[in-house]
């Protein structure tokens, strides 16, 4: 491989550019050499990358070559003393040890330190943290990267507090560093999630990210100061997330953590439900997805799907119980108590600790 | 080399090889966590009753070049930005290291509580990432200082209960979906801070008894795969709740067992995987909690030994199965 600088100014050109995707591939790159997708050049020794059509494939020994030449990058207190070919090459730098190595805290600070400096732009920063969660396993799964990401949009959008009162909701308001987002931001951040979610199954902070936007989009719903037209493209991205997060659950049927967040974020939307913030059309639309009757004949239909039965679908059931009327309750225990199931204490139910309904 | 039974001597030439060829892309690819892998390894020895095997003057200096002056704590490698991950790892080491003087308390006592978030939580670092792992770190390291009592110990609580769900379980923040590790974080800061009545013992006793599959290791979460770190985070967090004896531990000991490395040493996340420090402490814990052979008694809570953490009168009201004779 050519001079390891000289590879970094190319890696840096190539993410400056419009990319749609960002992977690591297996190998090194002559594995790649006959694979040539014109005008962009043929992988070799002084272009080690494979770039088709916007997608950089990021060969993983090339990727593991460069990270040991780019490991000692500048302190970032010396950031003010450097100029502008030397913040490129930190950038460079940093953005290859964060493909390969996303929890690599002081490469994330360096970053937000130029930022902060406005000597890079944090909507590219955004755009490299979103190609990165949506194309790398190892990026999808990692919470420090997630939060960078929220720290992009907090520079770009600002507080959420400055928007609505997040007292009343909790997950906003328990970090100082929450973000706003205009409704048009939203589908993008539920997309990279599903996108880093599909490569790494079960991501708790992807789908910890996914809690923050929803929680946010109802928040904002709810809030008489947002104008009217942003309340109604809020509600319609909630029905939508909500109603393709119930089809998920059907075609992922060990996904508890989807279950978990469904679940969780039933409260959130029966208070909508309630609200003159909301159009009766969202109010009705909501109300009919979020109906936990119906919800429990889909997840009684999962659980008696499958033999052996799921897991997932036993505990997607179990939490419905504590929400549905009496009667409905009573024939679902019946039936989960006689399934031939290794969990067991069917006869928790959870009341003490689940909030109350309409909250 | 048969993994029926611990391969002592193996997993400490395992842990004073790791770090000789600095070289190495797997040296570069940890330095992100190099103090916290220093913590790992010395407390894996000092389980296993060899914490001379590693220089003690070495280690206190490697700390000590982690110290960030501008923030007032450690980072992970020199270099690197004070982080409370790092800044628990480098107090834990100088405690089992008994080289307290070296620390500026004052000022590290004061970077941690800086941290704490109006909504109780605390913060990783300045830049703000939230997580209960935090909190567990900012409560462990004041209280391994002696400076528990200028935390606001009400709204620290205040938080974790905020992070309680359904099943009994805690998040990493709130609405966050339960997982073993963050219960471990969550209830072992109760512990110390004496507020165990904010837990569903049974409850939760009962979710991480689920934890155990039927080749005897334990997971994280419903429907995950097994894996020896949960030998730690859910083992422990029944042993403050006193409620070890709802797992299997012979099929959790065998489970462990399985996941050495006959040949070099060190433990695996599951048998046949590649072995590292992480997994090698905490299959190592899972261990001296489960009453294995040979072994030094370890402190759930703190995860260092427990006669450490007796001698510093910090003792929790834990029960680990008792200790078997070889």
């Amino acid at each position: 491989m050519s001079n390891p600088q000289i590879i970094l100014e190319k890696l840096g050109e190539v993410l400056d550019r419009d990319l749609t995707s960002i992977e690591i591939i297996p190998g090194d790159w002559s594995h790649w050499a006959s694979t040539a997708a014109s005008p962009e050049p043929t992988p070799s020794s002084s272009f080690p990358f494979l770039l088709v059509e916007g997608n950089l494939g990021v060969p993983h020994k090339v990727a593991h070559r460069l990270y040991i030449d780019a490991a000692n990058f500048p302190r970032r207190e010396e950031a003010c003393a450097w100029d502008e070919a030397e913040v490129s090459t930190v950038l460079q730098k940093t953005a290859i040890i964060l493909i390969v190595n996303p929890a690599h805290q002081t490469a994330l600070n360096t970053r937000k330190t130029l930022i902060n400096q406005r000597r890079y732009a944090a909507d590219k920063e955004l755009r490299f943290a979103e190609l990165l969660l949506r194309g790398i396993k190892a990026c999808a799964k990692e919470s420090a990267l997630w939060t960078h990401r929220r720290w992009c949009l907090h520079y770009i959008h600002g507080p959420i507090s400055d928007h609505t009162d997040t007292a009343h909701t909790p997950s906003l308001a328990q970090s100082p560093l929450a973000p706003f987002l205009p409704p048009e931001a939203v589908p993008c951040e539920f997309a990279t999630v599903k996108e880093a979610v599909t490569i790494y199954p079960r991501s708790y902070h992807a789908w910890a990210h996914w809690r923050y936007v929803f929680d946010l989009s109802c928040a904002l719903i709810a809030s008489t100061s947002a104008p009217i037209e942003e309340r109604q493209a809020y509600s319609k991205v909630v029905v939508e997330e909500f109603r393709g997060l119930r089809k998920w659950i059907e075609t992922h049927t060990t996904d508890t953590s989807a279950v978990h967040h469904l679940v969780t974020s039933l409260p959130s939307l029966w208070g909508l439900t309630s609200s003159n913030s909301v159009s009766s059309d969202a109010r009705e639309s909501m109300a009919t997805e979020s109906s936990p009757s119906k919800l429990a004949k889909e997840a009684w239909c999962l659980l008696s799907a499958f033999q052996p039965h799921r897991e997932t679908n036993w505990i997607y059931l179990r939490s419905l119980l504590v929400f549905l009327p009496a009667e409905e309750r009573r024939v679902y225990s019946e039936r989960m108590s006689n399934l031939d199931v290794p969990w067991a204490k069917i006869g928790r139910t959870y009341d003490h600790i689940m909030p109350p309904l309409n909250n | 080399m048969s993994t029926s039974e611990l391969l002592i001597p193996l997993h400490v030439s395992y842990i004073q090889k790791l770090g000789e060829n600095k070289d190495d892309l797997t040296y570069h690819l940890t330095s992100h966590l190099r103090l916290n892998a220093v913590y790992w390894g010395l407390t894996a020895l000092a389980i296993m009753g060899r914490q001379d095997a590693l220089d003690r003057n070495e280690m206190i200096e490697f700390v000590m070049s982690c110290w960030d002056e501008e923030a007032g704590g450690f980072g992970a490698h020199p270099g690197h930005d004070a982080h409370l991950l790092a800044t628990l790892s480098g107090i834990q080491i100088l405690v089992m290291q008994d080289a307290m003087e070296r620390l500026d308390v004052d000022r590290v006592a004061k970077f941690i509580l800086s941290l704490q978030q109006p909504s109780g939580v605390f913060a990783g670092d300045a830049y703000g990432e939230i997580d209960t792992r935090f909190l567990y770190c900012a409560v462990n390291a004041l209280s391994l200082l002696g400076r528990l009592g200028d935390l606001d110990v009400k709204k620290t609580v205040g938080y974790i209960k905020s992070c309680r769900n359904f099943d009994g379980g805690f998040g990493a923040s709130i609405g966050a979906e339960s997982h073993a590790a963050q219960v471990f974080v969550c209830v072992a800061a109760l512990a110390i801070l004496g507020r165990l009545d904010e837990v569903d013992v049974d409850t939760l006793g009962w979710w991480l008894a689920e934890r155990q599959l039927p080749n005897g290791g334990l997971n994280g979460r419903p429907e995950k795969l097994e894996d020896v770190c949960y030998s730690f985070w859910v083992l422990s967090a029944l042993s403050i709740l006193k409620k070890v004896p709802w797992i299997d531990a012979e099929k959790l000991t065998a489970f462990i067992l399985s996941a050495q490395d006959p040949e070099g040493g060190g433990i695996a996340d599951r048998p046949g995987d590649m072995v590292d420090v992480f997994h090698t402490i905490f299959g190592v814990a899972g261990l001296s909690i489960l009453g294995y052979p040979g072994l030094v008694d370890l402190d759930p809570v703190y995860c260092m030994p427990a006669e450490v953490i007796e001698a510093k009168g910090l003792r929790k009201d834990w029960q680990a199965l008792p200790r078997r004779e070889k």
